[in-house]
């Protein structure tokens, strides 16, 4: 078992498929990482150098939100729409949907994960 | 597409001197309609004339491996396997291919009024299944035996796809030393005694670059070839070092023969990021293991054969760096050629005695269009 930028991979895993497990990055820039340093679609995870893994990470942590600071950044979104009251900010604290959806009936989704 | 060659073990074969062993045998199916034999009875390739067109040719399973050990087409496989014999029909398309390089190495002291124009270079272009890979294999049985330096290419697709990718600041060409390192090692694999025969004398150092996978060196940036080197050293070294490989053969005839060789004359795989959210595909041409053997516009003979199971689509007919007359149409089978496989397949039994008649391998024949696959699935149900 190996860790790509703090996510586990398994050795003989295509690295397109274990750079998504990253989370904040998808199919589209997993293929934008792999392309820039030259790594074809077959390539799996045991046939990369140690330098090469490291050029991976330190790609993904110079150009995306990953992780953490991703989370980070949509908590601070919320908050921040919630600190100046704005609509959508009340519609996340009352856990209810804030896109137009309809709350007479279903809307049980987006409570659920309140609930959580 | 290629594989290697199957192994005797692996399936019970007839050979050219046993009848298959489920009886009862008949030597009258050794006969075509007309009365001339099915099988030439010739030992090598180079003894074969227009006489045995139509006739079937038997290959040896140890030749085979020792003149194609980068692998023999899907379809010969296929032949191979479901006639349980290694034999294959003479066309008159070999024979033609062949006496053309043939005239190209050793011309007749006369030119004839009549004879073709000889070519050099020459793409192999035709129909879904009317043998190119197979004639271009022949070709290259041949020419191993003649004693040819061939440099043979089952899958010219597997250059632009897999493996790392890498720009080369120098030549601006996209480097794949994967791709470079195993087609050194194929080079190697048969052309080993050619190879030692053949001293070379390179007088400026080779230069040492860095790429996708393989760190710059710190010690050298060139690398000296040593007196008295041969071309097998410098094709080792090119192993090992994965960063270069040469050729100045002037001794012996060389041949360059690359299958699906229309898949350089399309994009590869792999891309370049252009901004945050879109890439450029990279066109074959662009790297540099396809442009150093894609153009024909050399002194040099070359064979390239197109193949449709790439799904290249269609290609112009004027190529970038492919002389204008050096296509060639293969047809698919002749209604002679249809016959003689007709009955081949009877006598290896793939058609059932009872059931065969002329009018009905005729059908076979025209519903199939000539297509040799289509016709090998078709005959069981005559």
């Amino acid at each position: 078992m190996s860790y790509l930028s703090g996510a586990k991979s398994v050795p003989d895993e295509q690295v397109r498929i274990a750079s998504t497990k990253i989370e904040g990055i998808g199919p589209k820039k997993a293929i934008q990482v792999r392309y820039r340093l030259g790594i074809s679609g077959n390539i799996k995870m045991n046939e990369l150098a140690k330098y090469q893994i490291d050029q991976i990470e330190q790609i993904i942590a110079q150009d995306h939100l990953v992780h953490w600071e991703l989370k980070r950044g949509k908590r601070e979104d919320i908050e921040r729409l919630i600190s100046i009251s704005r609509y959508r900010g009340i519609r996340h604290q009352d856990g209810s949907p804030l896109r137009g959806q309809r709350t007479h009936t279903n809307a049980r989704t987006f409570r659920k994960q309140i609930r959580k | 597409m290629s594989a290697s060659a199957p192994s005797a073990e692996d399936m019970e074969f007839e050979l050219p001197t046993d009848p298959l062993p489920i009886p009862p045998y008949d030597p009258d199916l050794d006969v075509r309609s007309n009365g001339r034999p099915l099988f030439c009875g010739k030992s090598s390739l180079s003894e074969l004339t227009h006489k045995d067109v139509g006739s079937y040719f038997d290959f040896s399973v140890e030749e085979l491996k020792e003149k194609l050990p980068e692998g023999l087409p899907a379809g010969m496989i296929q032949e191979f396997e479901e006639t349980r014999r290694w034999a294959l029909l003479v066309r008159q398309s070999f024979i033609d291919l062949r006496d053309n390089f043939r005239r190209i190495v050793d011309p007749p002291a006369r030119a004839s009024s009549k004879s073709s124009p000889v070519r050099k270079q020459v793409v192999l272009d035709g129909l879904v299944s009317c043998g190119k890979s197979i004639l271009l294999a022949m070709l290259v049985h041949w020419a191993r035996s003649e004693g040819w330096l061939v440099f043979y290419v089952p899958n010219a697709r597997k250059w632009t796809r897999g493996g790392f990718f890498y720009r080369n600041p120098n030549t601006n060409l996209w480097d794949t030393p994967v791709q470079a390192a195993q087609i050194l090692k194929d080079f190697l694999k048969f052309n080993e005694s050619h190879l030692q025969k053949l001293p070379i004398q390179i007088f400026d150092p080779i230069p040492l670059g860095e790429g996708a996978g393989i760190r710059m060196r710190k010690d050298a940036d060139s690398m000296a070839m040593p007196e008295d080197s041969t071309l097998l050293d410098l094709v080792r070294i090119g192993i090992e070092e994965q960063h270069a490989a040469l050729s100045f053969v002037k001794d012996i005839p060389v041949l360059l023969a690359i299958d699906q060789y229309n898949s350089w004359f399309t994009f590869s795989e792999y891309e370049e990021p252009v901004t945050a959210r879109s890439c450029r595909p990279i066109h074959a041409k662009e790297l540099s293991t396809v442009s150093a053997y894609r153009s024909m516009m050399h002194g040099d003979m070359m064979v390239g054969a197109f193949s449709h199971s790439t799904a290249v689509g269609k290609l112009r007919q004027e190529l970038p760096d492919v002389p204008l007359d050096a296509r060639i149409l293969l047809p698919r089978y002749s209604l002679d050629e249809a016959e003689s496989v007709c009955h081949y397949y009877l006598r290896q039994r793939l058609i059932r005695r009872d059931g065969f008649s002329e009018d009905k391998w005729k059908k076979i024949y025209h519903l199939s269009n000539g297509n040799g696959k289509e016709m090998r699935w078709l005959v069981p149900f005559i």
